[in-house]
């Protein structure tokens, strides 16, 4: 055997898994080749070595106390985290269902009309200031207040002329049947003035208010509306409506007419026609002898009837509709903004007490939700102690 | 099954159950590595926290002793590593002029078995640490070729070269000493 033998059986002869004269082989080379017995000697004292080895006592022990320091610091640092992600998920429930549920809560405290409105307001005072477009005057004797020509698109008198020259060469035995209407709108910062002042003006004028719907709270600050429809005497609706124009501040204004002097001509031809026809069946009824004859003429006369009827009714509401115009107003409350300079402190300030007030209503609207939520929390927290205490006794089963 | 699926609990029961087949062999290596008592329980009581430490990433289909002989190498690497490096005879030749005289490699077979131990731990401190660390796994601990292959996370061939280098670097370390040399007691 040669070194180079020896040390690449030496493994298999440290594990004995060489036959045996293999391994005696192995043992006269070692005995005769100082090189090869170093290393085999060597081999043998690592194993020694390593069997020699005393594990102490201690670092068993050292080792387990370790390892549950660092659970300890393990389990610390999960339940912060988890402390941290409770609060937050509380956090974010409270202030999401406040901000929701604010909407929801009554509307008085939240509609607070910062500038209430000023009674017996000066117009004069103010159109002399110029903040005012038109002046305004309680007492019912301005109301026929004069219509400058530059704020009408169309004089009605000179148009009614020219309409009724044009229809007198069609139809000069027929007057013409013309229906007017008219629709404004006017802003007021004096509601119950100028409402009066509208009222005054109609009544005065021989009309009337056909329809009225107002809304809005004063005494809770809230701004009025109002929409009307008044009809007024045909020939009087421009006295009328030079009159509204004084009112408040109209800012819008449109007038139309229809004329429906054909159809109301046609409508009352066939009234005649049915008038006469009826009449003529009279007589025939009067000379009938048979009862077929007899129900056929009472059969005709009922058709007759009822289109006279109707026919009479179109004519009575086109003459209500001529006689008197039908004029659509709508009144809009405003408040009057008097812009000031504000320092720059007061602003601040502003700021501040605005951020307060806010802030305190936050906490009022917080303690609301909160409160009307216990009843759910109640119900959340039993059920997660209940789930709780059956986790914890399953658990101690399987242990 | 991963670990990381057992509640903090079990999973520390469990790794105490596989740490303690284990601290036996870690507490060697890691005294072979580091050659004194003090620094090896140091470093096997690191090796037991590391573990512990990540033993969610531990897979069971794997063996422990490999996964966790593994890290009582790293640790004694990064501790060999914060030590002031030790001196081989070939430094200490070129800087001292000390040269002893070689009197022949059977002279430490005929030491007496402490002087012998003494030798031996000498110089398998004076190992490079990769070497240091197959002749602890394969000629101290007498680990497989394939166990110190999933260990070291090497292949096969290379292990087998790498430990045979290895031995030849040992038995010079070992018949360059100055002392002691002897015949092989066979």
């Amino acid at each position: 055997m040669n070194c180079t033998e020896f040390s690449s059986l030496l493994d298999a002869f440290m594990e004995g898994a060489l036959p045996d004269e293999a391994a005696a082989a192995m043992k006269a080379h070692a005995a005769e080749c100082p090189s090869c017995g170093m290393l085999l000697q060597a081999r043998r004292d690592c194993r020694a070595a390593d069997e020699q080895v005393e594990v102490p006592a201690s670092f068993s022990a050292a080792w387990r106390e370790s390892i549950r320091e660092e659970k300890q610091m393990e389990e610390k640092k999960s339940g912060a985290w988890k402390k941290y992600l409770a609060a937050a998920a509380a956090l974010v429930f409270v202030l999401g269902g406040t901000m929701l549920t604010r909407e929801g809560l009554p509307a008085a405290r939240r509609e607070t009309v910062k500038a209430a409105p000023t009674a017996n307001y000066d117009y004069s005072a103010a159109k002399a200031s110029g903040s005012l477009s038109a002046a305004y005057r309680a007492d019912s004797a301005a109301f026929a207040a004069p219509m400058e020509a530059a704020e009408a698109e169309m004089d009605y008198e000179d148009y009614a002329a020219e309409a009724m020259d044009e229809g007198a060469a069609q139809n000069t035995a027929r007057p013409e049947k013309i229906i007017r209407t008219a629709n404004f709108t006017i802003r007021t910062a004096a509601y119950d003035e100028d409402m009066a002042a509208l009222k005054n003006l109609t009544e005065q004028l021989g009309g009337r208010i056909e329809y009225l719907n107002s809304s809005g709270d004063a005494a809770a600050g809230q701004i009025r509306n109002a929409s009307l429809t008044l009809r007024i005497p045909a020939e009087r609706l421009d006295e009328f409506l030079a009159g509204a124009r004084g009112i408040g501040n109209v800012t819008a204004m449109t007038e139309g007419m229809e004329d429906v002097s054909e159809t109301y001509y046609d409508t009352q031809t066939r009234l005649e026609t049915q008038k006469a026809k009826l009449a003529r069946l009279q007589e025939l009824m009067r000379s009938a002898s048979r009862v077929s004859d007899l129900i056929e003429i009472e059969s005709a006369i009922s058709d007759a009837q009822y289109y006279i009827d109707r026919y009479t009714a179109q004519l009575k509401g086109y003459d209500g509709k001529i006689a008197y115009s039908t004029v659509r107003v709508t009144m809009r409350e405003v408040r009057v903004v008097e812009a000031e300079n504000v320092s720059w402190g007061q602003r601040i300030w502003n700021g501040l007490e605005n951020s307060l007030t806010d802030g305190w209503e936050f906490v009022q609207d917080m303690v609301i939700f909160l409160v009307s939520c216990l009843p759910w929390l109640a119900a959340l927290g039993a059920a997660v102690l209940i789930v709780r205490a059956i986790v914890r006794k399953r658990r101690k089963k399987k242990e | 099954m991963e670990i990381g699926f057992l509640s903090k609990k079990k999973k520390q029961a469990s790794f105490e159950a596989l740490a303690m087949e284990a601290e036996g062999q870690v507490y060697r290596t890691c005294f072979h590595m580091m050659g004194s008592a003090e620094d090896a329980a140091d470093c096997a009581q690191e090796t037991m926290l590391r573990a512990f430490r990540a033993f969610s990433s531990f897979r069971r289909d794997a063996q422990f002793s490999t996964w966790i002989i593994r890290i009582a190498l790293n640790v004694c690497a990064d501790a060999l590593r914060r030590r002031r490096p030790a001196v081989s005879l070939e430094a200490l030749r070129e800087e001292t002029g000390f040269d002893p005289p070689d009197r022949g490699k059977g002279a430490y077979a005929l030491l007496e078995e402490k002087e012998r131990l003494r030798l031996l731990r000498r110089a398998v401190a004076l190992l490079p640490e990769d070497a240091r660390q197959l002749i602890v796994l394969r000629d101290f601990q007498g680990l497989s070729y394939e166990e110190i292959a999933g260990i070291l996370n090497l292949p096969l061939g290379t292990v087998k070269s790498r430990v045979s280098r290895a031995r030849e670097k040992l038995s010079r370390f070992l018949s360059s000493d100055a002392e002691l040399f002897s015949s092989p007691s066979v």
